[in-house]
């Protein structure tokens, strides 16, 4: 009893406390396709010191006035050109997008027809039409953003 | 106006003596006269207007106070929080609000910068007040174009103000002190294209314990940033899992719009950043005191703020809307399509998003329309879970979340998901506690006393916490006991974390425990020692229907006093136990322990305790615990009843 307590406990330091790794780190770069959301550094959970980051509330990188990602390295769409905040809230927003479309509610949804200045009464129209059309405007998994602006502006608008 | 001239006459200003006694406005006044155009008459205005400012004792004003972050000090003076030289036009502004006032206003004069870099951009808040307050004549200043402040205001067209406080981590107890951040509101609807203003440490540490050391001390500074909505969701409520609330300020246009003034100025200023008092949460209420100066907030605070006091303060200063939103995390969310679904289509969705079914084959179960969307709706979540942990690649993840999305988009819409919003967390009982009991332990009866600052126990009633995460900060027990007639201290705990957090198909989390305390031992009848402990280590954690709570836990503990042979003792302990609240105001915990040491004092201790909480209003319950333990041959019982109060 008292040789299996010892050693499981060596083994409880070892697993539980072998990564005191520091914090999640950001990458703020959103890409312009799908899959380049924001990374957790370590795939488990948050361990004791961990915590103490996210209590502090520290980020590596440089905490700057960063009104918008941008998208300048990204593909940019035909339409609504001069747009900025659409681009940039599409590219920033891909993956929570993909899942308002094809469920045909959502505020990321409700925040594109905004951008999109799709009128207020033609707007459950939008959603429907974005739904039913879901696989013409993310259309493979390479799509970029640009080309879903363009896609739900031939499909849907 | 014309800037290049305003810069030639100005450039007279550095040699022109600046002294402030009262008969020199008289005199440049008399000079403003003589020559009406003249260049003399600029240099003179400059210190006109240092004067009336001093003269008006504008710099005792709370105004001037706020937007420098000047609080008094002990020996009656006062100090600005702001560390970074930048923020001042002085080099003694840090504590003298009187002369950095002097030398704002100098600065205004300044020709030898322009645009944004010019004091009246860089300092627009400061120019804005001294402005109401001097009524200052701005054609006999420069006038630099802040461009810079005109996009940002122009970006963030600010309407309102919404104060956001992200609430704890699943498995990670720490982290219930929580955050707090600000979202500036636009005309738009839609709040995802907000701004949110956010206090953080810059840091480039990787290692955790020198962080968690540096953060405690204040090595690290603290900035400002303002960033979309939608990434600090992305950051918060995607990827570290944390519920958010959104409490709605009572501001006005005007109000938040002195704000971003302020915010402007702090842009890039450094303040170092103590974890207790001068953290996330006090800096913001720095930021929200500029935009309604009449209000002294940080006088509502305690001497070490955590987050929840934040949103405590701002609804005693009536800052507050009165209505909180709440916005639930992935994982919430998560978990709440789980409970709308049974054991099979559950499956179904994990195995869709293993890869391990194709979602084109959902056409041959037995599942109505709207089953089948939640079925993909839980698919797409998972897979998206899955792959901000990295557990799957890109490529899998993008195939799969593809398939399953054109899948989900041919079953139409369905209702909305409506997870319950919890109790809102400043709605929870108040972190200290103090507890009055008696008890009764081998037939001597005694009288206890509980104390502790923070924050949440296990037994605590859960309400606006979030069940299974706990962690004790300084809490001490002192006990007299009637038939020894004496005073003890029971037990002094320095930290006590518990993380419970319940595994099922979707979640696989460890649980930790880890505690540091002094406290009595007996070993046998009447004879105690004093022993150190530290123990900690992971767990397994289940829950079931009826928010029972299942859990197990091993780990090392080592034990050290004059009282221990050779002085110390190592070992190790596993402990299991159930936790179900019976009712609302009833909840019901049991554990069993055994523990066994081997190098140094050489002893083995098993037990078992049942402990009780009745919730009696939100901030006072009842707790009653029994605990029976054999410590080698020796068993003795214990009985304590205890009143506590939250506060």
């Amino acid at each position: 009893m008292k040789r299996f307590m010892v050693l499981g406990s060596a083994l409880a330091i070892l697993t539980g406390f072998s990564a005191l790794p520091a914090h999640a780190a950001y990458d703020t770069n959103v890409g312009c396709g799908l899959g380049y959301m924001l990374f957790k550094e370590i795939g488990q959970e948050k361990t004791l010191f961990q915590v103490f980051a996210v209590t502090t509330n520290g980020t590596f990188g440089n905490q700057t006035f960063g009104i918008s990602s941008g998208t300048l390295e990204c593909k940019q769409p035909a339409s609504f050109v001069s747009n900025d905040r659409l681009k940039t809230f599409v590219a920033a927003n891909m993956e929570t997008l993909a899942q308002d479309m094809a469920a045909g509610s959502g505020e990321t949804l409700v925040t594109l027809a905004e951008l999109m200045e799709v009128p207020t009464e033609k707007r459950s129209a939008f959603y429907a039409s974005v739904q039913s059309n879901f696989k013409s405007i993310y259309t493979s998994a390479d799509v970029q953003s640009a080309d879903v602006i363009d896609n739900i502006a031939k499909v849907a608008l | 106006m014309n800037s290049s001239a305003v810069q030639g006459r100005f450039n007279l200003s550095t040699s022109w003596p600046c002294g402030t006694f009262p008969a020199w406005p008289l005199f440049f006044l008399f000079l403003f006269f003589a020559f009406p155009s003249g260049a003399f008459a600029e240099v003179d205005y400059k210190d006109e207007l240092a004067d009336k400012a001093v003269a008006l004792k504008l710099h005792e004003k709370r105004q001037w106070q706020v937007l420098l972050h000047y609080r008094p000090t002990l020996p009656g003076g006062y100090k600005s929080l702001v560390d970074d030289p930048a923020f001042f036009n002085s080099p003694s502004g840090k504590d003298d609000p009187l002369e950095e006032m002097r030398a704002t206003i100098r600065s205004f004069f300044r020709t030898d910068t322009d645009g944004d870099l010019h004091p009246q951009c860089r300092f627009i808040a400061r120019y804005k007040w001294l402005d109401e307050e001097l009524e200052i004549d701005s054609s006999k200043l420069p006038g630099p174009d802040c461009k810079g402040f005109r996009e940002f205001s122009r970006n963030l067209d600010p309407r309102s103000a919404v104060l956001i406080f992200p609430v704890s981590h699943m498995n990670s107890p720490a982290s219930m002190f929580g955050h707090t951040l600000l979202r500036i509101d636009s005309g738009k609807e839609s709040s995802l294209f907000s701004f949110a203003v956010n206090y953080t440490a810059v840091t480039g540490e990787t290692n955790g314990i020198l962080f968690a050391a540096k953060g405690l001390f204040g090595f690290y500074k603290g900035y400002f940033g303002v960033l979309p909505y939608y990434e600090k969701i992305k950051e918060y409520s995607n990827l570290e899992n944390r519920d958010m609330w959104e409490y709605r300020l009572e501001f006005s246009r005007e109000e938040v719009e002195r704000l971003l003034l302020h915010l402007w100025e702090l842009k890039d200023v450094y303040t170092y950043y103590y974890f207790f008092d001068e953290n996330c949460s006090y800096n913001l209420l720095l930021v929200l005191e500029a935009a309604r100066p009449g209000t002294d907030i940080i006088k509502l605070l305690p001497p070490w703020v955590i987050p929840m006091d934040t949103v405590k303060a701002i609804k005693k200063a009536g800052f507050d809307s009165g209505s909180a939103l709440y916005r639930p995390a992935k994982a919430t969310r998560i978990r709440h399509i789980e409970t709308t679904l049974g054991a099979g289509p559950r499956l179904l969705a994990l195995d869709m998003a293993f890869g391990r079914k194709d979602p084109g084959q959902l056409s041959q179960e037995r599942l109505s329309r709207e089953e089948k969307a939640r079925v993909l709706d839980l698919a797409s979540e998972y897979l998206q879970y899955r792959y901000s942990r990295e557990m799957l690649s890109k490529e899998e993840y993008t195939a799969s979340f593809l398939k399953v999305l054109g899948a989900r988009s041919a079953q139409g819409l369905i209702p909305e998901y409506k997870v319950d919003a919890p109790v809102p967390p400043e709605e929870g009982h108040g972190p200290a506690k103090i507890a009055f009991g008696g008890g009764v332990k081998e037939g001597a009866s005694f009288l206890s006393l509980k104390l502790r600052p923070a924050n949440h126990a296990l037994m605590d009633p859960d309400p606006g916490y979030l069940p299974g995460a706990a962690i004790i900060f300084m809490e001490g027990e002192a006990r007299y006991n009637f038939t020894e007639r004496k005073l003890t201290l029971e037990r002094l705990t320095f930290v006590d974390i518990n993380s419970v957090a319940p595994r099922d198909d979707f979640f696989k989390p460890v649980s930790w425990r880890v505690s540091a305390d002094v406290f009595r031992e007996e070993m046998r009848k009447r004879e105690h020692r004093t022993v150190a402990r530290l123990s900690g280590g992971p767990g397994l954690s289940y829950s079931a229907s009826g928010g029972l709570l299942v859990y197990g836990f091993i780990g090392p503990e080592a034990k050290f006093g004059s009282g221990l042979d050779d002085g110390y003792a190592l070992g190790g302990s596993v402990r299991a136990g159930a936790i179900r609240p019976l009712t609302g105001w009833w909840k019901a915990q049991v554990e069993l322990m055994a523990a066994s040491f081997g190098p140094g004092d050489s002893h083995d201790i098993a037990s078992i305790e049942f402990n009780q909480t009745f919730s009696v209003k939100r901030d006072e319950a009842v707790t009653l615990n029994v605990r029976k333990e054999k410590f080698d041959g020796f068993y003795s019982t214990e009985g304590v009843l205890s009143w506590n109060m939250y506060f």
